[in-house]
């Protein structure tokens, strides 16, 4: 991400982008990945730092881009979630595989030429490793993009959180709880993470 | 004379990487293992922010060790309200890491970082395969101390976060002799033989069932089945519910931050999985789970 984005990302999150210049943003977020998690990252450090002032958190910007993007045809609600296609084992692979494994295997190539040139030319190279680790090794973000719109299968039908009955409500609290009490043994935050649900 | 370079850089550059790959897994282990012992023996206590989707909240946690008993308390701070306790929230619910966790995460050393006038070092377990969430640590080297923590999924998307905003540390005196104390974990209200009447006919890599419980139904309900799988890391309940029971009519699915919930229905049973895991891999487990009465 060059600066003039980061200084447009600046300038959106203060508030102070026009509108052509706010919904090019917009535009930019769905398809940059890096962008999105920039924004994220700014977002957050400027709610905590509201936050340490006694200000309110959380019902700014975030909500608000959540909520333009959500007038964006290719946009899903991150609360909803698409029963996943049954997967075709026996399915030869198709181009759009092939394509990824060759872009794949073009990228590990280039890479390994890349450190191999820079080991044997004594270049500094731990801070690039370190990147590279911290990095998630899932394949290539527009590869793995999801379908744009969740479709249902017809036998199961998706709700949101705030659209359930109360009775699934209560019986989805309590598995929630449970869940946290007896199972969450190895995640960090367990009970952060069922009050947060309990107050959608 | 170029050529015998080449030869050389390359034998260089494979046996740099046939060493350092093993070693730095074994130092990230490591320090995942100092973290998880840390969060026990260690006092701290400090301001931390917690992310889920685009909701923030913040609490004020302290935890200390006094005379080998865990104490701890922890506050979330309000907006516009009065503070109110959330007393079942605790860092020290972590265990120490297993062994079959490796077979489906990858540990790696990450950069550095900077969080709450500390620096850290980046730990992260990468997934093998898509059934999980790759997990972010960022662990200060000295002490152990967990100060961020993410769970990113497969399209790169931070699902939820965790991070010290200000924090206190002080090792106490007996940290260093003893082990970490067992999981605090609550006794289940009934503890019964794995069972045989509900069987998977395969899980996903890494997952084994680690309990079964029974759990007493509310207001004269019928008791409802909880099967808890585990790979080491992360962890799902499928709750079986009677027929009979309520239920909840629809098949759903709903996810809040990392944790996914699947409802669906098998042999007439009302089936509901619960976990940090991605929402493919409840519904991997539920399509294998077979009624073998």
């Amino acid at each position: 991400m060059n600066t003039s984005k980061e200084e447009f990302l600046s300038a959106f999150i203060d508030d102070e982008s026009g509108e052509f210049e706010r919904r090019r943003l917009l535009d930019e977020l769905k398809k940059d990945d890096a962008l999105g998690q920039t924004l994220s990252r700014y977002a957050f450090i400027g709610e905590t730092m509201r936050a340490s002032k006694g200000q309110p958190m959380g019902q700014g910007l975030l909500s608000r881009i959540q909520e333009e993007l959500a007038d964006e045809p290719a946009y899903a609600p991150d609360n909803v979630v698409a029963m996943p296609a049954r997967a075709n084992t026996t399915a030869a692979p198709s181009r759009v595989q092939a394509y990824r494994w060759f872009g794949m295997g073009m990228a590990a190539t280039v890479a390994a030429v890349a450190v191999g040139g820079l080991l044997f030319f004594n270049q500094p190279t731990a801070p690039d490793a370190q990147m590279a680790a911290a990095l998630p090794a899932t394949v290539p973000v527009n590869a793995a993009a999801p379908a744009p719109t969740m479709v249902a299968d017809a036998d199961t039908r998706i709700q949101q959180v705030g659209r359930v009955d109360p009775q699934t409500r209560d019986i989805l609290k309590q598995y929630v709880a449970q869940h946290v009490k007896y199972a969450s043994t190895t995640v960090i935050a367990p009970s952060i993470r069922a009050a947060s649900y309990a107050n959608d | 004379m170029l050529t015998i370079k080449y030869t050389v850089s390359i034998a260089v550059l494979a046996g740099v990487l046939a060493w350092s790959t093993p070693s730095m897994a074994n130092e990230a282990g490591d320090l995942l293992a100092k973290m998880r012992s840390a969060v026990h023996t260690l006092d701290y206590s400090g301001t931390l922010v917690y992310s889920q989707g685009n909701e923030l909240s913040n609490y004020q946690i302290s935890h200390t060790l006094e005379n080998g008993t865990e104490k701890e308390s922890v506050v979330r701070l309000a907006q516009g309200a009065s503070a109110s306790d959330a007393e079942s929230f605790s860092l020290a619910k972590l265990q120490q890491v297993q062994p079959q966790m490796e077979a489906v995460y990858a540990l790696d050393l990450g950069g550095q970082e900077f969080v709450a006038n500390r620096n850290c070092q980046v730990v992260v377990a990468r997934p093998r395969d898509k059934m999980r969430y790759l997990q972010r640590y960022c662990i200060e080297p000295d002490t152990g101390m967990l100060l961020k923590y993410s769970l990113v999924d497969r399209s790169h998307n931070t699902v939820e976060q965790l991070m010290f905003t200000a924090l206190e540390i002080a090792v106490p005196a007996q940290a260093a002799l003893q082990p970490a104390p067992p999981v605090a974990n609550s006794t289940p209200s009934a503890a019964i033989p794995p069972a045989t009447d509900w069987v998977f006919a395969s899980l996903p890599a890494g997952f084994q069932q680690v309990q079964d419980l029974r759990q007493e139904g509310v207001n004269g309900q019928p008791p409802i089945r909880q099967l808890i799988l585990s790979d080491g890391m992360t962890s799902v309940s499928v709750f079986i519910a009677p027929p009979g029971a309520p239920s909840m009519l629809d098949s759903i699915g709903i996810s809040s931050g990392a944790m996914n919930i699947y409802a669906t229905e098998v042999a007439q049973h009302q089936v509901t999985l619960v976990g940090e895991v991605p929402a493919l891999t409840l519904q991997r487990i539920s399509e294998n789970l077979q009624y073998a009465r």
